[in-house]
């Protein structure tokens, strides 16, 4: 696995019934700029995109690019729709993403993650020790796979051929094996 | 929510068949009931009308096949209703 990516984990020290992490939020830059003001972020994957909260998008002088019809359970809203930059823990940025902006007072904090931005990366939550773990990287490098985990661990360990002290090392050196590998230390 | 560009998003709406089938995959700049131009992304199109346009005038708009490049939806009721 190349080491291309950018990652956080944030360890809360606690076990926790909410994914909540910082977040800063700027108007798009060309050049990375990280907000001085920090904001509370859930990470969300119930919704199929990210949002933010309509006090915050005035707050920073956003403009609405584009519309969205927002499909709760029983309704369906009409939002406005900003583009942002995401400042995530560890300089983890999302540029130039899409966020719908939610009604004032209807959350405690005043960024939503949701899938679009999840999907873009790899998304981990652990409990060792009944305490919280979340990581995410971005790009995508793998797949984390528990059931084959699992499988690898509980298969029984390869047996190595036997190689006579005097026959050719398989290391492919040229030299015997009891003169190369097979050497005393 | 502002009432800035409620009408080019509704037109989106009612033609989305007819801007699916010729931009589906671009992100297109919609003025009035024009499409000014057309983008592989959105970060390419946003700088586009930052420089071009005026922020707030144009819609810009993701097209796809389906109704999912204008909604978003919420399975946890707990922000919007």
């Amino acid at each position: 696995m190349d080491a291309n990516f950018r990652a956080f984990t944030w360890p809360p020290g606690v076990k926790v019934s909410a994914l909540v992490t910082d977040a800063g939020i700027s108007a798009p830059t060309k050049q990375p700029k990280v907000p001085t003001k920090t904001q509370k972020a859930l990470w969300d994957t119930g919704s199929t995109g990210s949002a933010i909260s309509e006090d915050l998008a005035k707050t920073l002088g956003l403009i609405p690019v584009t519309k969205r019809n927002v499909i709760g359970v029983n309704t369906v809203e009409v939002r406005d729709v900003y583009q942002v930059d995401i400042y995530l823990p560890d300089n983890v940025r999302i540029a130039n993403a899409s966020v719908t902006s939610y009604p004032p007072n209807r959350l405690p904090f005043n960024v939503l993650i949701g899938m679009d931005i999840i999907t873009r990366g790899d998304f981990a939550v652990t409990h060792a020790d009944e305490l919280t773990a979340f990581s995410f990287r971005i790009p995508s490098k793998e797949t984390i796979d528990y059931v084959a985990q699992h499988k690898r661990l509980k298969a029984p360990a390869k047996k190595l051929p036997v190689v006579g002290r005097n026959a050719m090392c398989p290391c492919g050196s040229g030299k015997k094996f009891k003169h190369c590998h097979g050497a005393p230390n | 929510m502002s009432d800035e560009l409620q009408e080019e998003f509704q037109l989106f709406v009612d033609r989305h068949d007819e801007f699916a089938e010729k931009y589906s995959g671009r992100v297109i700049i919609l003025k009035g009931n024009e499409v000014v131009a057309d983008f592989e992304d959105v970060a390419t199109a946003y700088w586009y009308a930052v420089e071009n346009e005026l922020l707030g005038t144009v819609l810009i708009q993701p097209v796809g096949n389906d109704d999912s490049d204008h909604t978003l939806t919420i399975h946890s009721q707990l922000v919007f209703v």
